[in-house]
């Protein structure tokens, strides 16, 4: 049971990849526009002297095997990837590789979504099962529905609010970028001190967002795990509240969140990227918006590859994971 | 379950149904400035041009004007109407396409339903900004309905695995099962006892739809990957910034359309949560 | 999960985000921020920030590498006019101009201590002529028949055709780049095709520059002040003030607005007039070149309406003629750039000697008035071309068809964006059925190269002292048939055997020569009559300065060189700065 579980859980990782793969690249390249055309647009658009392009057209669309079919091109990528996880050469920064634009994004990514889903999570889980718990004050209820609406709005207006309100507005916080100009960077305190208040903006925005999805979720569980029996069994014991409430309450209503988290990262990625471009944050967001403008096909391949396989590798293993945490979900095939 | 069928009372039956009443009633503030606003301005006072940019609120300008010499209340009674239908039209795609494969697969199972089931998870992976990107770089989005469209690509996903799992549900209740076993055929079971059953979930799905491309479209027009020249809330909010509104003060021309947008967003979020209620409600305990 | 479990997660997670980041950014010394100068990365961003090779096609090292590294043989100076001997003494071309010979300085050095020789200047063209797919390839190996070093300090360079502006055009930066000479001890070993010239513990980029660079990142490169600069040593200069020089990047224009105004930048990208104003009042030592309007200085590229000229019905100079006579061009410069720049009706900017030759040939313009904004003359042109008014007052043709007018533009321009609605609504009335698209780069520069775009928003840079540059890229040489790419900058498939013969002779000829003015204004006439590019506005950037921490900043009062500090010749900036606090 458990094994045709997990073989099917990784054959759909697979699947997902190799249908992302194609469909990257076929979305790409079904429109037929000369990607060597941009470089040359570009460098004359500047100012730059161009005086024989039609050879420097001809050498690049040779290096860049734009003249060979399409089929062609498309398993020349697929050796490339699979063989040497390589993603190609970036066309905007020739000579250097997708990979060296794409992989110093990832961190910085990587690092907003986990901080930000950190703080709402602990925010978001103690809110909504204090708004169930029959203890306490109503006035958590009513934060909870403030945190819920929050939720309706996308990252990205809640991010120009903020922004707005302090960068602008009261200019309290940095407005861009990830570290004040010229920082030593060293790993000290006052490094680390910078660090966060570049970061504050841009996690608030995903996390304000996302407090409200977690308490609404941690509610729902809660209030199904409120009427068992061991909650019952605890108080007869005489165990204090806050412990029942943390380590009986909160923690077994927490692995269906685990569920809704997975199915809803590949919004919350969408999301993040956004306000990752408000903020000039250099993860893979601000990587993708120049990939775009600048006609940078197979960066924008990597990022949408990359950000599809992680996704989808994030999931797998929360797929992988879940039975792990609750026996009764282990012969669990339906849904 | 019909509407007044609980035994708690009308009050109480309106109290239930309130968050319904009041994600309407957002949404009708959030179309105030585009029915009152004929009242105020002309339509054609939208267009470039029409009087002297950048003024502030007044009598004749009750949102003031942008950088282009546009009326904002007349950007505004313009984009919320053709926002709303790019959420319409492509919540409507989404809809019937996610339900029909839901349907589908949750109602004959096996092989269909493996097949459907898949493409479904890998279409949840993948972030929809992602996917609109490629699309929207590459063939430049204009029209509102090939925006709807556009963007119903990545909605329809979770409505056919919410409607697959309804239907799973359904499947096995009572009422079903004697159907079957007095012989009725599929086709009297899918629309005499399933459909019925299921349209209460499949109007919380349309909201949600709703919702999920009107956030998708969004996405696209803040990188100015949908339909230009103010035709949508987004694109106004797309051109307020790189005419750099907000740093000049003209908040009469970013905050409107950005309150419209949490308006809309609220009133769909409320009355999603009221239809889940009435669909579901065992949810209603707590 | 047990609460441990979810610190220890905690802990990696936060660990292996600091320890990934810093080890791509190098730890350097502390500079106290009034020994340092903050520019703004006009690129936005470096996308490859460990390779700095100056050579490869479409590497904009305009983020420091070219103003603080590298030094240029000679330099433009658009407020002078003159071509100004940098790395070079003087440069001197024979009767005839097929050959030029450069006579350099005497104790210019590499960073690391390496004479600066005409081996290196050799080396670099000689370089570039083997290499196609570098930039300036095709130009070395179009131009240079051969170069060759007659003694340490002395290039000799034998041209294949005359040219009398090789310099200006190639070593000058005429405008924002230019040839940089590589140092042959460092790039004779290495493939110029693949070679990152990025090692910052070997020093390199090597250049002959006052800086050194000691971090570079995608959001962040800096530069420490090399005390050894050749100038120094001999006198030539003293060292240039600033002991650091930081380029970052920024989001967007309000948020450049605010950093200027906080004081968190020195010199910034463009900034539109209320932007600026706002600035200017949070921050009074925030400065433009002018201090009143119109603020912004005049840049080269003029900003145009292109056609693709075999495109129906734009194929008759009447019809663009037409069109160009229903702009009204005061209109797009007063709201578009809310009156910070003024019409062009030419394809030059209004330079002295540009402005001399316009002024020379005002009856042209009374003949033909390009820029002059009358919705009957349009009529008057319209109707003589064959074009009938229908009944909701739009054009139609003898197959009455309206005439369709689709404008795209690069929507990374955001001043076209912004006066691109305003040019489509006055077409409208004047009676064309015209329309707006900004599109992203790569659709826009396939539509435009490929001539499927009947019409384009765009700008040209090319003269700043005579007209032939900017007329030179009219000439049939970038013609290509519709459907297949121009192999040049303009796609306007203009093809006029007249034009070309005089642009032909003027291309071989410098402008003090006496028959260069008549060619010239030959070839005004026909460019009027004809019309394949239609002139809309001056280009006028406003890039402020900020005074809080330096000062000597170039403006109208100081106008020692242009503002261009993302030029190559930014450097003269840098050498200018004193500090604003007396230390």
């Amino acid at each position: 049971m458990l094994r045709s579980y997990v073989v099917k859980r990784i054959s759909i990782f697979f699947i997902t990849v190799f249908v992302a793969v194609t469909i990257n690249f076929i979305v790409i390249h079904i429109t037929p526009q000369n990607p060597v055309a941009v470089l040359m647009g570009r460098l004359a658009a500047r100012g730059a002297m161009v005086e024989n392009g039609a050879q420097l057209l001809k050498f690049y669309t040779e290096r860049f095997g734009l003249d060979q079919p399409l089929y062609v091109q498309y398993l020349m990528y697929l050796r490339n990837l699979l063989l040497h996880g390589d993603l190609g050469y970036s066309l905007a920064y020739f000579p250097a590789k997708v990979s060296a634009v794409v992989l110093p994004a990832i961190p910085w990514t990587l690092g907003l979504l986990f901080f930000a889903n950190l703080v709402a999570a602990i925010v978001g889980n103690i809110l909504g099962a204090l708004a169930v718990w029959g203890r306490a004050p109503r006035l958590f209820t009513w934060v909870t529905y403030g945190f819920m609406s929050l939720a309706a709005i996308p990252f990205y207006l809640l991010a120009l609010i903020l922004l707005y309100l302090f960068a602008f507005l009261w200019p309290v916080l940095p407005s861009s970028g990830a570290f004040t100009p010229g920082s030593s960077r060293a790993f000290d305190l006052a490094t680390s001190f910078e660090f966060i208040r570049h970061a504050t903006l841009p996690v608030l925005s995903v996390a304000l967002g996302l407090i409200g999805f977690w308490a609404l979720s941690m509610r729902g569980a809660m209030a199904s795990v409120m009427g068992e029996d061991y909650l019952t069994y605890a108080r007869v014991k005489g165990l204090r509240e806050p412990t029942i409430f943390f380590r009986y309450g909160m923690r077994n209503a927490m692995l269906p969140q685990v569920t809704a988290f997975a199915i809803d990262l590949g919004r919350l990625v969408s999301g993040q990227v956004l306000v990752e471009l408000i903020f000039s944050y250099p993860g893979l967001g601000l990587v993708l918006y120049n990939a775009l403008r600048t006609g940078d096909y197979f960066v924008i391949q990597g990022v949408v590859l990359f950000i599809i396989i992680s996704v989808a590798l994030a999931m797998l293993l929360l797929d992988l994971i879940y039975p792990l945490l609750d026996p009764r979900i282990r012969t669990a095939s339906a849904i | 379950m019909s509407f007044y069928a609980s035994s708690e009372g009308v009050a109480a039956a309106i109290n239930r149904h309130a968050t319904l009443w009041i994600g309407v009633l957002f949404l009708t503030i959030a179309l105030l400035p585009t029915i009152i606003g004929p009242l105020f301005v002309e339509p054609v006072q939208g267009e470039v041009l029409s009087d002297i940019p950048n003024l502030p609120p007044d009598l004749s300008h009750p949102f003031g004007t942008q950088s282009e010499g546009r009326d904002v209340l007349a950007v505004l009674m313009r984009g919320t109407p053709a926002t709303l239908a790019i959420g319409l039209i492509g919540g409507g795609v989404a809809l019937v396409i996610g339900s029909a494969l839901g349907f589908i697969a949750g109602f004959f199972g096996r092989r269909t339903d493996a097949i459907i089931s898949t493409v479904v998870d890998v279409g949840l992976t993948i972030p929809p900004l992602a996917i609109l990107i490629l699309i929207g770089a590459s063939f430049p989005v204009v029209s509102l309905l090939a925006m709807g469209i556009v963007v119903a690509t990545t909605a329809w996903m979770s409505s056919a695995r919410v409607i697959r799992a309804q239907v799973l549900s359904l499947k096995e209740r009572e009422y079903v099962r004697v159907a079957r076993l007095s012989g009725a055929g599929n086709f009297h079971i899918i629309f005499l006892e399933l459909m019925p059953n299921l349209i209460p979930f499949l109007a919380a799905n349309f909201v949600n739809a709703v919702t999920s491309t009107i956030l998708a479209s969004i996405g696209l027009e803040v990188l100015g990957l949908g339909p230009q020249q103010s035709r949508t809330l987004g694109s106004t909010i797309y051109e307020a910034m790189y005419h750099t509104a907000m740093w000049r003060g003209l908040w009469w021309w970013w905050l409107p359309p950005i309150v419209v947008l949490v308006l809309i967003f609220l009133g769909l979020f409320l009355i999603s949560i009221g239809l889940d209620r009435y669909a579901n409600p065992r949810l209603e305990r707590h | 999960m047990k609460r441990a479990h979810w610190f220890s997660i905690l802990a990696v997670a936060a660990a292996s985000v600091l320890a990934s980041t810093a080890a791509q950014t190098q730890t350097i010394k502390e500079v106290p921020r009034e020994k340092t100068a903050i520019f703004e990365n006009i690129e936005g961003r470096v996308a490859i920030p460990n390779n700095m090779n100056p050579y490869i096609a479409g590497q904009y090292l305009d983020w420091g590498v070219w103003q603080g590294v590298y030094e240029s043989l000679f330099i433009f100076n658009l407020e002078t006019g003159q071509l100004m001997p940098w790395l070079a003494e003087s440069g001197t071309y024979n009767t005839g101009a097929t050959e030029v010979t450069i006579r350099l300085r005497d104790g210019v050095t590499w960073s690391d201590g390496v004479p600066f020789t005409a081996d290196d200047v050799v080396f670099t063209i000689d370089m570039l002529k083997k290499n196609t797919g570098l930039q300036y390839a095709a130009d070395m190996s179009e131009w240079v028949d051969a170069a060759t070093a007659s003694d340490p300090h002395t290039v000799l360079i034998k041209l294949k055709k005359p040219n009398p502006r090789f310099l200006l055009n190639f070593f000058g930066v005429r405008i924002w780049d230019t040839v940089l000479i590589a140092p042959k001890h460092i790039w004779e070993k290495v493939d110029p095709m693949t070679f990152t010239n990025f090692d910052l513990e070997k020093g390199l980029p090597v250049g002959t520059g006052p800086y050194r660079m000691v971090r570079s990142s995608e959001t962040e490169t800096v530069f420490d002040r090399r005390d050894d600069w050749w100038g120094a040593k001999t006198g030539f200069h003293p060292l240039p003030e600033p002991e650091r020089l930081i380029w970052i990047a920024v989001g967007g224009e309000d948020i450049r607005a605010a950093k200027l105004a906080n004081n968190e930048l020195d010199a910034a990208w463009v900034l539109s007039r209320s932007s600026f104003e706002v600035a200017k009042k949070k921050n009074p030592k925030v400065v433009g070149w002018y201090e009143e309007l119109p603020y912004a200085y005049l840049d080269p590229c003029p900003r145009e309406l292109f056609f693709n000229t075999e495109a129906a019905p734009f194929s008759d100079p009447k019809v663009r003629r037409a069109i160009s006579t229903a702009i009204n061009r005061e209109q797009i410069a007063q709201i578009g750039y809310e009156g910070m720049t003024e019409p062009a009706e030419s394809m030059f900017p209004t330079y002295a000697p540009l402005k001399a030759y316009l002024d020379r040939n005002k009856k042209l313009f009374e003949e033909f008035p390009v820029a002059h904004h009358d919705l009957k003359k349009t009529e008057e042109l319209m109707t003589a071309a064959g074009f009938k008014k229908d009944a909701e007052g739009i054009w139609v043709g003898a197959d009455a068809k309206r005439v369709s007018l689709p404008i795209i533009s690069r929507s990374g321009e955001t001043d076209q964006l912004k006066f691109g609605p305003i040019l489509v609504a006055q077409l409208k009335k004047a009676g064309f059925d015209a329309s707006f698209k900004p599109i992203e780069d790569v659709t826009y520069y396939s539509d435009v190269s490929s001539g499927k775009a009947p019409a384009h928003l765009g700008s040209v840079c090319g003269s700043v002292q005579d007209p032939y540059t900017t007329f030179s890229y009219l000439h049939s040489r970038w013609y290509a048939p519709t459907g297949q790419p121009v192999p040049g900058p303009v796609a306007t498939r203009f093809r006029n055997a007249e034009f070309d013969a005089l642009i032909d002779k003027m291309g071989g000829l410098s402008a003090d020569d006496p028959s260069f003015n008549q060619l010239a204004d030959q070839a005004l006439a026909i460019f009027n009559r004809e019309l394949p590019v239609v002139p809309l506005v001056q280009a006028r950037l406003l890039t402020p300065f900020n005074e809080t921490y330096w000062t000597g900043w170039p403006s109208a009062k100081n106008n020692y060189v242009h503002p261009g500090h993302w030029w190559v010749s930014g450097n003269l900036i840098i050498l200018e700065l004193k500090p604003a606090k007396a230390q």
